[in-house]
């Protein structure tokens, strides 16, 4: 296939570069993108056969793209320096009203459930996949969760995927480019919700199984810390891309807004899941292999957490941080927003706090948490490992979770 | 010019990683960044010898022009050659023509390396990296453009600066059209070419030179009106401008003149847009913008977009632009090109 389907990230590139606002940077960004001038001229018809095989090529590009850094790593770190990515609007907090504190399912047919709330779940697109379970891991005599049956919390993500521009002259692509994205993360278990850009929720993985949306990633709640989410959260996906610093109504639809604070209002009710483990797939994401946090930057800024009853949980410190040592980068911070800042901020004087109680430098600190986290990791594989040789004597296995997400 | 803009790039303490350095027909403009300002520094390309006499060098000496000595004659260099030429009556001689080094002027080159080095103020610098701006091939082929482009590397080899070279209408387009990504048509009106570069997110598409310029407005009216070439091009860039009375016969021969290079420019246009085989796929209407001394005049912008809207042009365009500063706009985006690949 050679370089020719990366025309197709041109609009990305194009999205990406609007958001650095020093005209240099923004073109040593473009330059860099490596772009032959060849790709940008235009391409022969596609044959009809072949868009739909096109499409999907766009959804792996963009999770591939994203998965690369995207833009942020064309922005160096003089270029941040006093001056940070632009907050969209102001945090809007909009509480539970008293017809959402009590939500019950109305009805069940076979490809929707209703609930009192106005929630419509399509539940065509269903894709079974493994169960949960209940699984801890021992490290340092600290029990890390690393599967729970019953869901723990919710990771939001975006899809990354192709937009089509909004418009009823569009209506045809939005509803293929909706289709064969349901189709596409069904086939590969990555949500367990995903809210196409109708506000349409459609269940792709039971709430009792396993999807993967979240393998490399660490959040705490106050009684537990979290490793692997896969396993213990529920994954909501809208679909839509991050783009820094715009507003909440360009990246994602009213109708999805709304759809989404229906789900949530009835899977917190439903598990009883606390608001503080309610969080975006970029305050969870982590790479092992250079302990930075946020290796996957879906959800960076302006989540619209107060717009769906939650509170703003970008405040929250970094559990990645302060637990297992993690640090963040200029590419991190450049792809978020001055909410998740002050977090970052919190984690840092608290993990100065740790390290100075402990008769530690921050250094010693750290490698001691890292370390730590190795040994959890290590784990977390060796268990997985056991279950696969005790399942593969039963005739089928559950994947290793160490790789069980393309996105992570 | 203001005095920032007068101000040698290197002077004091100041070190610039990266000059950006228009080599043009008529001027050639040095830009430089001052933390977070863009500053120029614009010389006339040309030259005129004036006999040598001891009290003529010494008129020279006591108001600061800028000459070479010789055997038997002054080379008087840059913005004071037209005052002297116009003086003793006789043409500027160029170091170039048609945008490329003038093959029938011996003394091109040593006179472009003394503008260049007066410029850049060598003996306060260390050895920035200088991105020069090179023209496009003429629609028709690439004659002169090999030999222009290696004999000024040679030259900076011998100054001792590292080079890389930019392609003029590509320059204009890193430094006017940041706002749509650098996608849109460049088009850098000059002395000896037009130079038009149409760029889809930084990356040069379909660049190319058409042959009628200011020189080509100058030397047409000059066959009228038995003035001097030189004549006419100050009076062109001095007075000149479109608004469609011209009390002036030498006025009314310029616009006529303009007519024909700007409907020359946009019928090329036209006709290399149509037929090349490296059109981007565009997705929504472009900019183009205006550049170059010769698009300074007033009313240049609305005379080329009435003619370009008169036209079947192939492609959308959405708006057409002077730019901010049509004189620098050439070395800003030579600048911003070494910016931008710059090590900070």
């Amino acid at each position: 296939m050679g370089e020719r389907w990366k025309h197709w990230l041109l609009p990305w590139y194009n999205r990406q570069a609007k958001q650095i606002e020093d005209p240099v940077l923004r073109l040593r960004y473009l330059r860099s993108r490596g772009a032959n001038p060849d790709q940008i001229l235009s391409q022969p018809r596609i044959p009809l056969e072949r868009i739909g095989a096109g499409v999907l090529l766009v959804i792996v590009a963009g999770f591939l793209f994203f998965r690369s850094g995207g833009s942020v790593r064309a922005v160096d770190k003089k270029a941040q320096q006093g001056r940070g990515p632009k907050v969209s609007r102001e945090y809007v907090l909009e509480p539970l009203t008293a017809n959402e504190k009590k939500v019950w399912l109305v009805e069940k047919t076979a490809g929707q459930e209703v609930y009192s709330n106005g929630l419509r779940i399509e539940t065509g697109n269903t894709a079974p996949h493994e169960p949960r379970l209940e699984e801890t891991v021992a490290v340092d005599g600290l029990n890390f969760v690393t599967g729970s049956i019953k869901p723990a919390g919710i990771v939001f993500h975006t899809t990354e995927s192709h937009m089509e521009s909004f418009e009823e002259g569009n209506n045809r692509d939005l509803q293929r480019v909706g289709k064969w994205l349901i189709e596409f993360v069904a086939r590969h278990h990555y949500y367990h919700y995903l809210i196409d850009r109708f506000g349409r929720v459609h269940r792709i993985v039971p709430e009792d199984q396993v999807a993967n949306h979240a393998g490399r990633s660490v959040w705490a709640s106050e009684a537990q810390t979290y490793v692997d989410l896969n396993a213990s959260f529920l994954g909501i996906s809208l679909e839509s891309e991050t783009q820094r610093g715009v507003l909440i109504s360009d990246t994602v639809t009213a109708a999805q807004v709304h759809a989404l604070r229906t789900l949530l209002v009835m899977l917190r009710l439903k598990y009883g899941i606390d608001e503080a483990n309610c969080i975006t797939h970029a305050q969870v994401s982590v790479n092992s292999d250079n302990f930075r946090i946020g290796d996957h930057t879906d959800w960076a800024s302006n989540f619209p957490f107060g717009e769906v009853g939650l509170p703003d949980n970008y405040l929250h410190p970094s559990p990645a941080m302060l637990e297992f040592g993690f640090e963040y980068d200029d590419t991190y911070k450049l792809s978020t927003g001055a909410r998740m800042w002050k977090g970052l901020e919190t984690s840092d004087q608290r993990f100065a706090s740790e390290a100075a109680a402990l008769g530690r430098s921050v250094e010693q600190h750290r490698n001691s948490l890292k370390r730590r986290y190795r040994t959890a990791l290590e784990a977390i594989k060796a268990a997985s490992a056991g279950k696969a040789r005790d399942v593969d004597s039963e005739g089928s296995g559950r994947q290793d979770r160490g790789q069980s997400s393309p996105k992570n | 010019m203001s005095k920032a803009e007068a101000s040698a790039p290197n002077g004091g303490s100041r070190k610039n990683p990266v000059l950006g350095l228009d080599i043009g027909t008529s001027r050639i403009v040095l830009s430089w960044k001052d933390s977070e300002h863009y500053s120029y520094n614009s010389q006339l390309n040309a030259f005129v010898a004036v006999p040598y006499t001891r009290m003529t060098e010494n008129a020279l000496r006591r108001e600061g022009v800028p000459f070479e000595k010789h055997e038997t004659e002054l080379v008087v260099l840059g913005n004071e050659a037209p005052r002297f030429a116009d003086l003793l009556n006789v043409e500027m001689r160029r170091p170039m023509v048609q945008g490329v080094l003038n093959p029938g002027e011996t003394e091109s080159l040593p006179v472009i390396r003394n503008i260049v080095e007066t410029m850049v103020n060598q003996a306060d610098s260390g050895k920035p990296k200088v991105y020069f701006s090179v023209p496009s091939a003429p629609l028709n082929g690439e004659e002169g453009l090999t030999y222009h482009e290696a004999t000024l590397r040679q030259m900076f080899a011998e100054m001792k600066y590292p080079v890389q070279v930019i392609n003029e209408g590509l320059a204009v387009v890193y430094s006017e059209l940041e706002d749509t990504n650098f996608t849109g048509i460049g088009i850098s009106c000059g002395g000896g070419l037009c130079n038009v570069c149409l760029a889809y997110l930084s990356m040069p598409a379909f660049n190319f030179s058409m042959p009628k310029a200011g020189d080509f407005i100058d030397a047409s009216v000059a066959g009228v009106t038995g003035d001097l070439s030189n004549r006419v091009r100050i009076s062109k860039e001095d007075n000149f401008h479109f608004n469609g009375a011209y009390p002036e016969k030498l006025h009314q021969v310029i616009a006529v003149y303009y007519d024909d290079m700007i409907q020359s420019l946009i019928n090329g246009m036209k006709d290399a847009f149509s037929n090349t085989k490296k059109m981007p796929k565009l997705t929504k209407p472009i900019p183009i913008v205006l550049s170059g001394g010769t698009a300074s005049p007033k009313g240049f912008r609305d005379r080329f977009e009435k003619l370009l809207r008169a036209t079947d042009f192939p492609i959308q365009i959405s708006e057409i632009r002077l730019a901010r500063n049509p004189m620098t706009a050439t070395a800003k985006g030579a600048l911003v090109a070494g910016l931008a690949e710059s090590e900070q």
